[in-house]
């Protein structure tokens, strides 16, 4: 039987190391999106046995930026991987035994799932829904089954891989079908890199001009911060003329606290510079100047040991409140901030108060704050 | 090099060892996806799930093989450029179909922060950019072609 590659095409693309290497590019990224995903999971959700670290303060920025633009630049990998193994698709026999059949059936959650994650992670980050499900929750159960499948691909496809890393002549430039695979996979490789080039900006500051093709360019906001949701979405109150504010800190504490704008005005302020790390992928550092949350939450009587809840007066969404475990809460650049970058916070980045602490996930960084409460 | 010939896969061990550990991988998401059912809409999220399948394997893998085998009419110096800006163009305005359609701008109306750009203008000069490269380099090659090296 001639091999399934020219049987159905002629294309000399359809070799099996051009798949091997994309394969080998696909599983170091798709690894690299599925750690850095369950980091952001972790980062969000407290697991005992895994405290997420407030120190080094870039860690989040590094690792979302890492999930969100592997992503982005796997699309032409996943498209070239998918290309070159297509004849494979319709090849007959199609099931030769039942390690085979196995084999074969893992391909639909790991081809799906991979074609389900990049296409809702794009969708995402631009703000489109055009699904029913929540994202957070589908993204990160089909980010399971799709590893899953993967561990089982590799297994099945370790003797390929192997034969098609030591076939060099198959890419060799000294043959014409060698050039032309090189040049596919240089091609593959281009647009990975244009998308990354087009895109990296939104989180690597000094790029930010090239990121044409990104939905977040860093210093386009007000204030020159992007802003992820607005007061009016999530239903908060104009407070800039309410005298009634009050920002309280209660719960198991001795002292409940309790302060207006005028007395937090009052307070000795700390300036911190760190950046906002949004799980969208982009990031963005600011000064912020305002009331280091340890101080209140000493003044309160507070355990130095206990986790803290951090609300908002916003009535929707839910990101209203925050979790925030002690070693974040009294990290010293923890603060409740009031300025950003020398003037008063805009109403849409949080007036009068947010919280801003080290190496926090952007939609922990709670805006709009009214009440600390210590657990 | 002629391709090497057609074999049955050898399943060894490893196959065997890695099976339960993704088969298990794969459990764990599927128990996931069932505990949280409420917000993962089993029946929208399967059809999204299959649905990009068969997208892929239906329409946008014959399509591209429909626009392989027409630019195999290019004349030799030109297909190579030819096929590799087509590569990059076409990820790129595929990765910018919600950027172009900004169905994003209308989920919160007044952020200014969201879908910044002019998507269609600078789309436009990095698809001019990737053109003008190939462009070069296609030039490049019919002159080497000219002097017989191709």
């Amino acid at each position: 039987m001639p091999p399934a590659g020219r049987l159905s095409f002629s294309s000399r693309i359809h070799h099996e190391r051009v798949s091997t290497l994309l394969g080998i590019a696909l599983g170091i990224a798709f690894t690299v999106c599925f750690g850095t995903g369950l980091l952001s999971h972790a980062a969000q959700t407290p697991i005992p046995w895994f405290p997420w670290p407030a120190r080094p303060v870039w860690l989040y920025r590094l690792t979302q930026g890492l999930h969100v633009f592997t992503g982005l630049a796997t699309i032409p990998l996943l498209l070239g991987k998918l290309w070159a193994v297509y004849p494979h698709l319709w090849r007959w026999p199609p099931l030769r035994g039942a390690a085979h059949a196995v084999e074969r059936a893992a391909l639909v959650p790991l081809v799906g799932g991979a074609l389900f994650l990049l296409v809702t992670g794009v969708t995402e980050i631009d703000y489109w829904y055009p699904y029913r499900f929540f994202f957070k929750t589908a993204h990160f159960w089909a980010a399971w089954i799709t590893f899953g499948a993967l561990v089982i691909h590799v297994g099945a496809t370790a003797t390929a891989t192997a034969s098609g890393l030591r076939d060099r002549h198959a890419t060799a430039p000294t043959t014409r079908e060698g050039l032309d695979r090189r040049r596919f996979l240089f091609a593959v490789a281009a647009a990975g890199g244009a998308v990354a080039l087009t895109t990296v900006g939104s989180a690597v500051t000094p790029l930010r001009r090239l990121a044409v093709l990104a939905p977040r360019v860093p210093g386009v906001g007000p204030q020159g911060l992007p802003v992820n949701h607005q007061a009016r979405d999530v239903g908060v109150p104009d407070v800039r003329a309410d005298p009634g504010y009050r920002l309280r800190v209660r719960g198991r504490v001795t002292r409940p606290v309790e302060l207006s704008l005028h007395d937090l005005r009052g307070r000795p302020f700390r300036e911190v510079e760190l950046p906002i790390s949004c799980v969208e992928g982009w990031s963005y550092s600011a000064r912020w100047r305002g009331i280091r949350l340890r101080d209140l939450l000493d003044e309160a009587g507070a355990d130095p040991r206990s986790d803290v809840i951090v609300r908002s007066l916003q009535t929707r969404g839910p990101y209203a409140g925050a979790r925030i475990d002690a070693a974040h809460a009294r990290h010293p650049d923890t603060l409740l901030a009031l300025d950003v970058n020398s003037a008063p916070l805009h109403l849409d980045h949080g007036y009068p108060l947010r919280l801003i602490a080290p190496n926090n996930p952007g939609v922990l960084q709670t805006k709009w704050v009214t009440e600390v409460e210590a657990l | 090099m002629s391709h090497p010939p057609s074999r049955a896969p050898r399943y060894g061990r490893l196959f065997w060892t890695l099976l339960p550990v993704g088969g298990l991988l794969i459990a764990w998401g599927v128990l996931g996806l069932l505990r949280q059912a409420a917000s993962t809409a089993l029946a929208n999220w399967l059809a999204w799930f299959l649905g990009g399948l068969l997208a892929h394997d239906l329409l946008l893998a014959p399509a591209l093989f429909a626009v392989g085998l027409a630019t195999r009419r290019l004349p030799t110096a030109l297909r190579l450029p030819v096929r590799a800006a087509l590569i990059v163009s076409g990820t790129l305005v595929l990765l910018s179909v919600p950027l172009l359609l900004g169905y994003g701008r209308a989920t919160q109306p007044g952020n200014t922060s969201l879908l910044p750009g002019n998507y269609p203008l600078n789309l436009t000069i990095v698809l001019t950019a990737v053109w003008i490269l190939a462009g070069a380099w296609a030039l490049h090659r019919l002159a080497r072609s000219r002097r017989g090296h191709l």
